[in-house]
Formats: C-alpha cells, structure tokens, sequence
C-alpha cells in the first residue's frame, strides 16, 4: 500500500476497470434492481469495494467476473435487506438529477418503452433465471463459472439459462406485434 | 460430468455467445434459443440509459479521518516552526551573540574623547614627596600609543564580520559597530595619535 509504484499501478487498473467494465457493472445492476438511482449507486459501491480488495484480487478470471460477482452480493445483500437505501419519489430524483433536455422526447419515449418491456420480461423469468441471464449477458462467464458464483449445480444453472431463454422468446419474438 | 449436460452447455454457449454465429450453423432449438438470447440483448440495450456514455474515474475524496490527519499534522507543523522563529528571535545564535553586546559596549567607552592634559601641577615645594611629580612627568612627554587598545580594535573588527556572517538580521548592528570603529579612527587621527 505504501509503495508508490505499486499505488499508481493499482490506480490505472482500477480506472481501466471502471471504463471497461462500468457500463456492464451498471446495466447488471439496473437489470437487477430495475432502479436507475440505486444501480448507480450500488456501481459506485463495487467499485468501492474492488477498490478497498484490490490487494486480496489476483489475476484469476476476468476482472469483469470479479466486479459482477461483488455486484451479485451486493443485490442479495440489497434484497434481504442489509443495506439501508434513502430513496427518493420521482420529484425529488429529478430535483437531484433533472433530465437531460438534449435527449429529445422521440428518445425518451423509446427508452419508456423498452424499460416497459424490459421489466415485463424480467418479471416472467424466475430470480436464478434473471441471474443466469444477466451474469452470461454482461459478464460473458462461462456455465461453470456462474454456477459456482450462484452456489448452484451446473446442471441446475443451464437449465435455469435454458427455460429462461425459451421465456424470453415466448415474449419478446412470438408475441411481439 | 454427463454427456447430456456436456450437450446441453455446448448449446448453450453457441445459443448465447457474443460473436455472430451463422444461422446455418444451428440447430433448430439452439437457433430459436438464439432467436430469444438476441431480443434480450437488443431490450437491455435500449432500456440502458448509459449506453452512449462512457464511465469514467474521477478522484475519490479522502476519507475523514486521513483529512483530520492530515491537519493534525500541518498544524504541528506550523506549531513548530513558529517554535522555531521564537526561539531564534529570543535566543540568538552563539556568534552574533558575542559579537553585538562587547563592540557596543567597547565602542561607547572608547568613543570617549581623550581627556585633555591635565593642568601643569604646581612645583613640588621643598621638603615635599616625590609621588606627585610622576603624573605631571608622563603628562608633559604626551600620550602614549596603547597596544592592547589596538588589540580591542582589531578584535571588534574580527567580531563585526563574524556578526555579519552569522545573521542577516544582525547586520544592523555590525553597521552601527563599522560606523563606530570608524568614527573612532577618525578621532584618534584628529588628535594625532
């Protein structure tokens, strides 16, 4: 900790981390919580968090692996209830960060409207599903890894990847209009 | 591991992967599979509001108790360097000390100017003693040149550079004790000594 060298080399793995891994960071969190403000700030938390373990990380796996997995526990802390959140309604949220005006309102109508879908379809998918999904989709794990993340079998694990990709045919292309 | 789940994960990875894989090359359950794989890919893409911007670091502010710590020390810092200019202003360094007080105070009584000569002191009666013939004697033959007055001379000099070099803020008073010196040999040549 105390050598120089060694701060900056952690320094710029860690900012490498936080561009090359931020946006899948914070799209498994928002795909998970389905809150923007409280993905942001659990993706501030992960990156807190590898940044205070980047002594116990070694170059085992990705790094993307590492952050999703600190991003995974923190969700199931978020859900039984071991990390206490302010949350604000939706006047104060836009106080605190008003929309961004440049967007334009065709944007902003699409992006309503596939967060709709998207929630639609998360809902049909089980949790050990949306789990599955969500760490192959961001993480590019592989079966075996993400099993041993989520303390299941492997077999278990594919067939929850399995039934949820035939759910999320079912809704987003059969019964797509 | 059974040969159904080696099939099953092999599917899997081909349903799932993130490179294009050609149509052609997939079964009809994987290929729908797919089919399923790449809606959800395009809907998490467009619900991600962040998707055009780029993360970035910025500096993480420090933690309280390293900013407390930090303060802790610059006030000791300053504390002692304040400590420091104190004690240098109430306790001077060894050699401007010697030097400053002993030049002024030689200066002074040396500024002196010479006493007159003495009247001539009335001739000795008859019969008196001799002990008062020896003032008006030295009197009469004129002053005498005093080496170890030259000595003080020389060592004031020796101790007015020294203050000079020893401190900036004791130049002043080596001036003042220059200035003396000077006004002293002046004086001594007017009385021609």
């Amino acid at each position: 900790m105390g050598d120089p060298e060694r701060n900056t080399g952690d320094e710029q793995l860690f900012a490498e981390w936080v561009c090359e891994h931020g946006r899948a960071v914070r799209g498994f969190l928002l795909a998970m919580v389905r809150r923007p403000d409280v993905a942001d700030d659990l993706a501030q938390e992960v990156f807190c968090r590898a940044w205070q373990a980047r002594s116990r990380y070694r170059e085992q796996g990705s790094a993307r692996a590492y952050l999703l997995r600190i991003a995974d526990r923190l969700v199931c802390d978020r859900s039984r209830g071991r990390m206490p959140f302010v949350n604000l309604d939706e006047e104060g949220w836009d106080r605190h960060d008003p929309p961004d005006p440049s967007a334009g309102p065709l944007a902003a109508l699409l992006m309503v409207e596939a967060t709709g879908r998207l929630t639609a379809a998360l809902d049909q998918l089980s949790p050990a599903q949306r789990r599955v999904l969500l760490l192959r989709y961001y993480g590019q794990l592989g079966f075996a890894e993400i099993a041993a993340m989520i303390g299941l079998p492997l077999s278990t694990t594919l067939s929850h990847c399995r039934r949820g990709l035939e759910t999320l045919r079912r809704m987003l292309v059969e019964e797509m209009p | 591991m059974s040969d159904e789940v080696e099939k099953l994960e092999r599917m899997l990875q081909r349903a799932t992967a993130a490179e294009n894989v050609p149509p052609d090359d997939l079964d009809g359950e994987t290929s729908r599979l797919r089919e399923g794989w790449l809606a959800f890919g395009r809907l998490l893409e467009a619900a991600e509001p962040l998707a055009e911007v780029s993360f970035r670091c910025l500096p993480l502010p420090r933690k309280r108790s390293q900013r407390r710590l930090w303060s802790a020390a610059g006030l000791l810092a300053v504390s002692l360097l304040f400590c420091a200019v104190a004690m240098w202003i109430l306790q001077p360094p060894s050699g401007a000390k010697n030097a400053s007080p002993a030049p002024v105070q030689i200066a002074s009584t040396s500024a002196k100017r010479p006493a007159p000569p003495s009247p001539p002191a009335p001739l000795p009666r008859a019969g008196e003693g001799s002990s008062g013939t020896a003032k008006p004697a030295a009197s009469a033959s004129g002053p005498q040149w005093d080496d170890s007055f030259d000595e003080q001379v020389a060592q004031l000099g020796r101790q007015v550079i020294d203050a000079q070099q020893s401190s900036s803020a004791w130049a002043d008073t080596g001036a003042a004790v220059q200035s003396k010196i000077e006004q002293i040999q002046q004086e001594f040549k007017d009385n021609n000594l």
